[in-house]
């Protein structure tokens, strides 16, 4: 393993030690453990300045292994109160190729202890708040409270975890990518308020702040809303909508229609838009960048257990773009995506069918899998799965058409033991775009194998009372 | 393009092929389709012994052993070895077929959860609730052991809204109800299969490796929700020679000789694009005040003021020798 920063083995540290003892002193634990090995094979390419061309290399395979143990204890004395822990472990087997993230070979995703009162909760550690804001990790307190029983109000505030990341916002690994990383680490603060109106029906709003220590200035700062309703039993509507006001723009917002027929015909339809969340520390949000906007249509039909059918159609639209540079090329302001698919099931026998046509801006690129699988019980599966795609983009590297089959298998040993794998080859063809490396051998071969462990005793306390 | 339709073919061929004749399934006769549903008024006599043992009953009724009834009924020791395992498909009651069942069954799971344990073993209902064998109306159900009656099997079951694009399409309602509904099935562990840094691509299609630069381009999806651009992006597309820094790499842009001088739109519109391969300083190389060109980023409209205000730290990555005033 390589060398911890102090700033970051001390928390880590007591965490290991607060995960570690919480479970000994507890009454019961209840461990999950999954482990995932992957296969992945790549064929990298090295730019040659002298022929001003990219010359392919070896192909090199990479072998991430990741450990995760999710701890749950309780019964610690104190009722309410109780442990919980999600660790990752990673490692790389026998490749020179390292998969992004696999030097790291340590993080808690999640390591905290919570009490549970029927009017509120408090949870002290590293934890995960996911909201319309997005996924956002933080080491730190969140305080929940009830006032009534259908609202909650929810206070959280620590040090920021950099996105997807797990570690301070300003981490070595980090800051060895981007030099202009700022060196200080970040206080993530907010606030929630969720309430269900009806017992068909939630609506929250939150405000989050993200701020860099020593009072250097703000990462970033949004809120947004979001909410829930089912009329008439058959309609579903939904919306979200957030808004970053460190740049006075409108983000991300979403709102839905579901109607479900009975279970034979559902149909949604969707209108969104979208721009980047672009942390203010970073020059990328003074480029202003373009939302755009979009919908999307889905139906989908079930005339039995057997047979589902469902399409879907999304079009995105791209506003006009001024630029300082006259010099601009010509770009599609359309995007459209079409998509399909079938799932059949007769007896042990399931056919998956999904095929989808994207075309015009990002590029054009049509393809399908298809999956046979016989699955006579819940104990075990095995099938056979392909697929075929066709790449003709733009700013990419390589056109070209792949073809791949493979085979999943799944089988329960125990109540509480699973195995799974899965392995596909995938043969490339007609590589066009770099001419230079036309006629190599691109093709490719990646597995996985994972196993599902849950092992403890008692019941678990995960949910309670209270519209959580 | 033939490829997909060549798929589709060889799916429906399978499917085509696929014997439509299924197992003959056990029924009570001579008694009729309904008997299933309402011999339980009925099975309080001998009657039930001239035809069948104990075992037979047991091997439906995963709480046989609570049922005085079939325990008056005289167990075998053959019929037992016949039954052993068997899977028998369990018809399903009227009340299961309303489409809201999934999400109001547990008003009369707490009820009687002496009539779920009918059919249902505890590990029917934990096939969803994974993690909540504590709730009463779920622990007292007879655990299914090996050899006993199976009970109901509902794998593979999911809530009506879990349609087949569910992936891409949970975020909205997992951010009004993340913290109550989705836990009733999921614990964090599943969500952290694909957020956190992913553990395996089972979000994705096949081959996602080639398949991912359209979805990055037209934000099918925010790649930023599970992967740290800079750390993810950036280090695979290095690691595979796919990010240059410093030079053109014309071949990465459309073999566009003046790719330099024509990307604005494309930056502007895919801007997160650009950040999985460039850092900032090939960016600053151009658009900064104290570089050569000093070509200005700012489009028209931008709030610079406002997000002066909020960081000036990062006015002064671009203008070093100090930030013009912003009108």
């Amino acid at each position: 393993m390589k060398r911890l920063a102090l700033t970051r083995a001390a928390p880590a540290l007591a965490l290991g030690l607060l995960a570690a003892a919480a479970p000994l002193a507890a009454q019961s634990v209840r461990i999950h453990s999954t482990t995932t090995m992957r296969y992945v094979e790549l064929r990298p390419i090295l730019f040659n300045a002298d022929s001003g061309r990219y010359d392919p290399q070896a192909v090199q395979a990479a072998a991430p292994v990741t450990q995760d143990f999710e701890v749950n204890a309780w019964g610690l004395g104190v009722n309410g109160l109780r442990a919980y822990g999600l660790l990752r472990f990673r490692g790389s087997l026998g490749s020179e190729l390292v998969w992004p993230r696999y030097g790291d070979h340590f993080d808690a995703l999640a390591a905290y202890l919570e009490y549970e009162h029927a009017d509120y909760r408090l949870r002290l550690g590293r934890q995960q708040k996911a909201s319309a804001l997005g996924w956002y990790g933080f080491d730190g307190l969140d305080a929940a409270w009830r006032p009534l029983s259908r609202v909650r109000v929810e206070g959280y505030a620590g040090r920021g975890l950099a996105r997807g990341y797990d570690e301070p916002f300003n981490s070595k690994a980090l800051a060895a990518l981007d030099p202009f990383r700022p060196e200080k680490g970040t206080y993530l603060l907010g606030a929630t308020l969720v309430a269900a109106p009806s017992a068909t029906s939630t609506f929250s709003a939150i405000y989050q702040r993200e701020i860099l220590q020593g009072g250097a200035g703000i990462v970033s700062e949004r809120v947004a809303v979001d909410g829930s309703a089912v009329l008439e039993r058959f309609v579903t509507l939904a919306a979200s909508a957030d808004f970053d006001l460190a740049t006075n723009e409108v983000g991300k917002a979403r709102g839905t229609a579901t109607f479900q027929f009975g279970r034979a015909l559902m149909l949604r339809g969707e209108v969104f838009r979208y721009r980047p969340t672009l942390d203010l520390t970073t020059i990328w949000g003074v480029f202003g960048p373009q939302s755009h906007w979009g919908y999307t249509g889905t139906l989908q039909i079930t005339p039995s257990r057997a047979f589902a059918l469902w399409g879907s159609y999304t079009q995105r639209q791209y506003l006009p773009i001024d630029t300082v540079s006259p010099l601009v090329m010509a770009l599609p302001d359309r995007e459209q995506d079409v998509a399909a698919g079938a799932r059949i099931h007769l007896g042990p026998v399931q056919l998956d069918g999904t095929y989808r046509y994207q075309m015009e801006y990002g590029g054009d690129q049509s393809g399908g899998d298809a999956s046979l699988a016989l699955v006579p019980s819940r104990d075990w599966r095995v099938g056979v799965k392909a697929t075929a795609f066709q790449n003709d983009g733009e700013f990419r590297v390589s056109n070209g058409t792949v073809y791949g089959v493979g085979f999943d298998a799944a089988v329960r040993l125990a109540d509480r033991f699973e195995i799974r794998a899965d392995a596909m080859r995938f043969m490339q063809r007609k590589q066009e775009r770099l001419q230079a490396l036309t006629g190599l051998d691109w093709n490719q071969t990646r597995a996985t194998v994972s196993l599902e462990w849950t092992f403890g005793v008692g019941a678990n306390p995960d949910r309670q009372g209270g519209t959580r | 393009m033939r490829a997909p339709t060549l798929i589709l073919a060889v799916a429906l061929a399978a499917v085509a092929a696929v014997p439509r004749a299924l197992p003959a399934q056990a029924t009570a006769s001579p008694h009729d389709s309904t008997w299933l549903f309402t011999h339980k008024e009925q099975a309080s006599g001998p009657t039930c012994a001239m035809c069948h043992q104990r075992d037979f009953c047991a091997s439906c009724h995963v709480n046989a052993r609570n049922i005085e009834p079939i325990q008056a009924i005289p167990a075998s020791a053959e019929a037992a070895a016949q039954y052993r395992g068997h899977r028998w498909t369990y018809p399903q009651p009227p009340t299961h077929r309303a489409d809201t069942w999934v999400a109001t069954h547990g008003a009369p799971a707490r009820q009687t959860p002496s009539t779920c344990a009918t059919c249902h073993s505890r590990q029917s209902c934990t096939t969803c609730h994974r993690l909540e064998e504590r709730l009463l109306p779920i622990a007292q159900l007879p655990l299914a052991v090996r050899g006993g009656p199976r009970g109901v099997d509902l794998s593979g079951l999911q809530p009506p809204s879990h349609i087949p694009t569910w992936a891409r399409e949970h975020r909205l309602a997992a951010a009004a109800g993340a913290d109550g509904t989705c836990r009733t099935c999921h614990t964090q562990s599943f969500c952290s299969t694909c957020h956190d840094g992913a553990r395996t691509a089972t979000f994705h299609q096949n081959d996602y490796v080639q398949r991912h630069a359209a979805d990055a381009f037209t934000r099918e999806s925010d790649c930023a929700s599970c992967h740290q651009t800079q750390a993810f992006c950036v280090q695979c597309h290095r690691s595979v020679g796919a990010a240059q820094t410093g030079g053109t790499a014309a071949a990465f842009h459309d073999r566009s000789a003046d790719w330099s001088l024509t990307h604005g739109r494309v930056a502007r519109r895919s801007i997160e694009v650009c950040t999985s391969c460039h850092r900032q300083n090939d960016c600053l190389k151009c658009h900064s005040a104290s570089g050569f060109a000093r070509v200005n980023p700012h489009p028209a409209g931008l709030d610079l003021r406002r997000m002066q205000s909020k960081n000036p730290g990062t006015c002064q990555i671009c203008h070093t020798t100090g930030v013009p005033a912003i009108p």
